[in-house]
């Protein structure tokens, strides 16, 4: 089913997709189109990349910077609390050309317009004729269906991404308002979701899930399971709050809760822990993980070496993760929320402070 | 001002090499702020703490702290002395730092207390200078912290 929405025509004098995109001040640094750098010294070669409009994104999720009734004009406005530079969308496929033996992973982010998927396919061609990294689209179920799915596979696009970033129907409806034209469903979220996975593959479509916008550890331990059973990626975000927007004053997860939820995703994907392993309370939080023995108490004796903690993205070629998103759920100045690179030995002893493992053994 | 790489430096102020700093002296009062190349580098600033006005400082002690979107850095005294004066301009709005990183950017004002032996420290004259800019832009370029035309 589509969805309508108002088509804006272009005007030549105006800044906006399919000619020109925003891309993420670390894709810019990368690319050396800004100067800059990381508090710690990493590879990064994932290219994010944003489509633009003058009315911007008619979505309105309390907790995006982009979301319509944010104050304040759409092109001031941060996303992930960064600024997201403007540029030619030849120049940037041109200077993706010539920096490409770094780039591991791009990504075109829609927003809800109803110019975004004849935009993302332009683009899409654009950059496939000239760039062989692998491609990924970040999807607005609004403005799709499936015909338009399969025709942005055909044009060069191997992986599907879904901000459902809400886990349970309550909160999506919570943490969402409608589009001015209607269309923002929970059902049309999965419809979207369920034609990508018939369309792309398995482990080729990945749901973003936010912890912190009112779910419980059940919500995401149970999206989890069945995303696994579906062979659909689940990737894991941490709520940070965009100031200004509705839930600017809401309060970030708390770094212990955040880091048991890692923990279990990896354990939930990698070792087919049970759920039984699992004790919730009242309120569906998670408050003892048995022990199952084997490989489980190995991962809690060695955290895996960190590997739970790294972002979740798209992989490269070589099957790494491609998209790192750096301070992207987190400031500089606070803990790696996720990391963008393997946690090296002090970042573990921190970790096993952040997480209390023999406090979640015990149900303490 | 002498444009190396892609910013203007004056250089006629002290550097302290080992921060970045520029250090402007009048009457034993040293007016500190960063150099545009490290500005540059650290991407556009959104946070600043700097240590209160009277905190008696030694050089390497922390005066403050700065955030930018990317990266943190730690703010260390250049000389030793008290603060006489913070820029409260700069603590509302940290992005001065990055658009006028010689004027309304500056940070805080130090009154030296040994000035005479830690000026040696400090780097100055033009030929000084322009070779070491030259030689952190070279540095810079090479960790891939530079934007290219």
């Amino acid at each position: 089913m589509e969805f309508p929405l108002p088509t804006m025509t272009p005007v030549e004098e105006k800044m906006i997709s399919p000619d020109y995109v925003r891309i993420s001040a670390a894709s810019a640094m990368a690319l050396r189109l800004q100067s800059g750098r990381f508090s710690r010294d990493f590879e990064f070669g994932g290219i994010n990349i944003l489509l633009n409009y003058e009315n911007g994104c008619l979505s309105d999720c309390g907790y995006c910077g982009l979301a319509r009734t944010r104050p304040g004009d759409y092109e001031d406005k941060s996303f992930i609390r960064v600024d997201w530079p403007l540029y030619e969308t030849d120049l940037l496929v041109d200077r993706m050309a010539q920096y490409e033996d770094k780039l591991t992973r791009l990504c075109i982010s829609m927003v809800t317009h109803g110019s975004a998927y004849r935009d993302t396919a332009d683009i899409t061609e654009r950059i496939c004729k000239k760039i062989k990294a692998p491609l990924s689209l970040l999807v607005a179920p609004p403005t799709l269906n499936r015909n338009k799915l399969v025709h942005l596979k055909e044009l060069g696009a191997d992986m599907i991404g879904i901000g459902l970033d809400a886990v349970s129907e309550s909160v999506f409806y919570d943490t969402r308002t409608n589009v001015p034209q209607g269309g923002l469903r929970w059902k049309n979220y999965w419809d979207i979701i369920n034609y990508s996975r018939e369309i792309y593959g398995p482990w080729k479509v990945n749901i973003h899930t936010v912890v912190g916008l009112g779910e419980t550890d059940e919500d995401l331990v149970d999206l989890f399971y069945d995303l696994k059973s579906r062979q659909i990626l689940a990737y894991l975000f941490c709520f940070n709050p965009e100031p200004d927007s509705r839930m600017g004053n809401f309060p970030k997860s708390t770094i212990k809760r955040w880091r048991r939820i890692q923990l279990v995703k990896h354990l939930i994907e990698e070792y087919d822990m049970d759920k039984k392993a699992l004790t919730f309370n009242d309120q569906g939080n998670i408050i003892k993980l048995e022990s199952q023995g084997g490989k489980v108490n190995k991962v809690l004796r060695t955290l895996d070496n960190g590997v739970p903690f790294m972002t979740n993205g798209c992989p490269g070629e070589n099957g790494e993760v491609g998209c790192t998103r750096p301070y992207g759920s987190y400031r500089p100045t606070e803990s790696f929320r996720d990391f963008p690179f393997l946690p090296a030995t002090d970042d573990l002893t921190l970790i096993r402070q952040e997480i209390k493992i023999e406090d979640l053994l015990k149900g303490i | 001002m002498k444009k190396i790489g892609n910013q203007n430096f004056r250089t006629d102020l002290f550097y302290h090499q080992e921060s970045g700093y520029w250090i402007d002296v009048h009457n034993n009062i040293a007016r500190i702020g960063m150099n545009p190349l490290l500005q540059e580098t650290s991407g556009s600033f959104v946070s600043l703490k700097l240590q209160p006005k009277g905190e008696a400082v030694k050089k390497g002690d922390s005066i403050g702290s700065v955030e930018a979107e990317k990266h943190v850095g730690h703010l260390k005294a250049p000389v030793s002395g008290t603060i006489s004066t913070v820029n409260e301009k700069v603590l509302e709005n940290p992005r001065l730092i990055n658009t006028d990183p010689y004027g309304k950017g500056w940070l805080l004002e130090i009154e030296m207390s040994r000035f005479d032996e830690e000026q040696s420290a400090l780097l100055s004259g033009e030929d000084n200078i322009t070779s070491w800019l030259e030689a952190e832009v070279a540095k810079y370029e090479e960790k891939g912290w530079l934007a290219t035309p």
